[in-house]
């Protein structure tokens, strides 16, 4: 205590102090603080750098901005025929090889058992449109269709490099073509929109007829002629799929 | 286990993780810190708040805590600044003879004309506290912390930020007082 020469303690003041100090923190008090030291020396988790920490928020926005970006870029940019991936939804998914109008595929629905591939004729060329169904124009919902789950690829028909397939069950088509769909359907709505609108302001007139039509002007030594109706004919049906002799 | 170390080997082991060796090291000074700040504010609820900030501090502080000087020094002075906090709010002219503005031998104890209390303290606790409240608040301190923390002239004057003689020449007054103050009982 005194531990220099000059240290004014005085060690009679020092043991009369240490006899009369009195006073010790209340028991709540020390539990309180022995808590508090426990708890700041618990294992914690190191923080996560800045980075890390804003992972999902970054992830988040990058995917919205994508999305938008993806969404203009298609409508100030329609793909062209060959780019809409042939991928229907279950509710207006078209037949292999026909247009089928939403409201006639219920019928064409029951009838396909009914309707195997087998039982068209080789030789009927059916044109085939894209199978697309935000593609489908009102002018494609006139026409007959077997059922679309029915393999309708005949081969050496138009429709049969695409449409190559073996008999499935219609609900595993309709199933799988159903999620793809839905994830492309709102990359394709802008430019499905604008073909319906400049297919309606057009004549309705059959694709069949108006193809047989292109044919007999051709036949007749029209080819100018053809040729206008041909373009015509694609401005009306931008999906259908042209038959090889038309392309 | 932990009664062999030192309060810096028991903070270095606080600091590691070790919640026994703070337990340790509390026990050691709890009594001791808990009467320093008693006598040093006169108010034992205003005593037990600082009591329990000072801990606090050092529990905050353990992860950057390094064994500098002792852990005794170390603790004073989280205790010297959070009185002088307090005087800063509260009593400002104490923060004056903190910093030497003030020729603190002249000055009267804040309670030492009160007959009320004087009447109270009868017996040697209550005459030790009332000596010790009649005291200036640096003497008080610096005896305090040589009676109380154990600390030396040094280890009081790092604690306080002040020089050695400043200490030595507090440190005499104060016990020139209680002694004075307390002669009878001597």
């Amino acid at each position: 205590m005194n531990d220099t020469p000059d240290d004014p303690r005085d060690p009679k003041l020092s043991r009369l102090y240490r006899k009369a100090s009195q006073g010790e923190p209340p028991p709540a008090l020390d539990a309180a603080i022995l808590a508090a030291a426990r708890t700041a020396a618990a294992p914690q988790q190191p923080p996560r750098p800045w980075w890390r920490r804003l992972q999902a928020p970054f992830a988040l926005a990058a995917s919205v901005v994508l999305a938008v970006v993806l969404t203009l870029s298609m409508d100030r940019n329609p793909p062209l025929d060959g780019e809409i991936p042939a991928t229907p939804s279950g509710k207006e998914r078209p037949p292999a090889t026909d247009q089928v109008a939403p409201a006639s595929r219920n019928a064409a629905e029951a009838l396909a058992p009914a309707a195997p591939a087998a039982g068209i004729p080789a030789g009927k060329e059916t044109p085939r449109p894209k199978a697309t169904p935000e593609r489908q124009t009102p002018a494609t919902s006139s026409q007959d269709s077997p059922h679309p789950a029915a393999p309708t690829a005949v081969p050496g028909s138009p429709g049969a490099s695409t449409a190559k397939v073996a008999p499935a069950p219609a609900a595993d088509a309709e199933s799988t073509d159903m999620l793809g769909s839905e994830r492309r359907k709102p990359l394709a709505e802008p430019a499905l929109e604008a073909k319906r609108e400049a297919a309606a302001a057009l004549p309705q007139k059959s694709p069949e007829a108006w193809l047989e039509e292109i044919r007999s002007l051709r036949r007749q030594g029209r080819p100018e002629e053809a040729e206008r109706s041909l373009r015509e004919f694609r401005t009306a049906y931008p999906d259908f799929r042209l038959p090889e002799d038309l392309r | 286990m932990h009664d062999d170390l030192s309060d810096e080997r028991l903070m270095l082991a606080y600091r590691d993780g070790d919640t026994a060796a703070f337990e340790a090291l509390y026990a050691r000074y709890r009594s001791r810190l808990y009467r320093h700040l008693a006598h040093q504010c006169g108010d034992v609820r205003l005593a037990e708040e600082f009591y329990q900030d000072i801990w606090l501090k050092v529990i905050n502080a353990r992860a950057d805590y390094e064994p500098l000087a002792k852990f005794s020094t170390w603790l004073y002075r989280i205790a010297h600044h959070r009185l002088i906090d307090h005087y800063r709010q509260h009593a400002r002219n104490v923060v004056d003879l903190f910093d030497g503005g003030i020729d603190s031998d002249e000055l009267p104890a804040a309670d030492s004309a009160n007959p009320a209390r004087q009447f109270e303290r009868s017996d040697l606790a209550s005459r030790l506290t009332r000596a010790l409240e009649e005291l200036p608040a640096p003497q008080r301190e610096a005896f305090l912390l040589a009676e109380e923390g154990g600390l030396s002239l040094e280890e009081i004057a790092a604690a306080t930020a002040t020089g050695r003689e400043t200490v030595k020449s507090r440190l005499r007054y104060a016990v020139g007082k209680l002694r004075h103050s307390l002669q009878d009982l001597l």
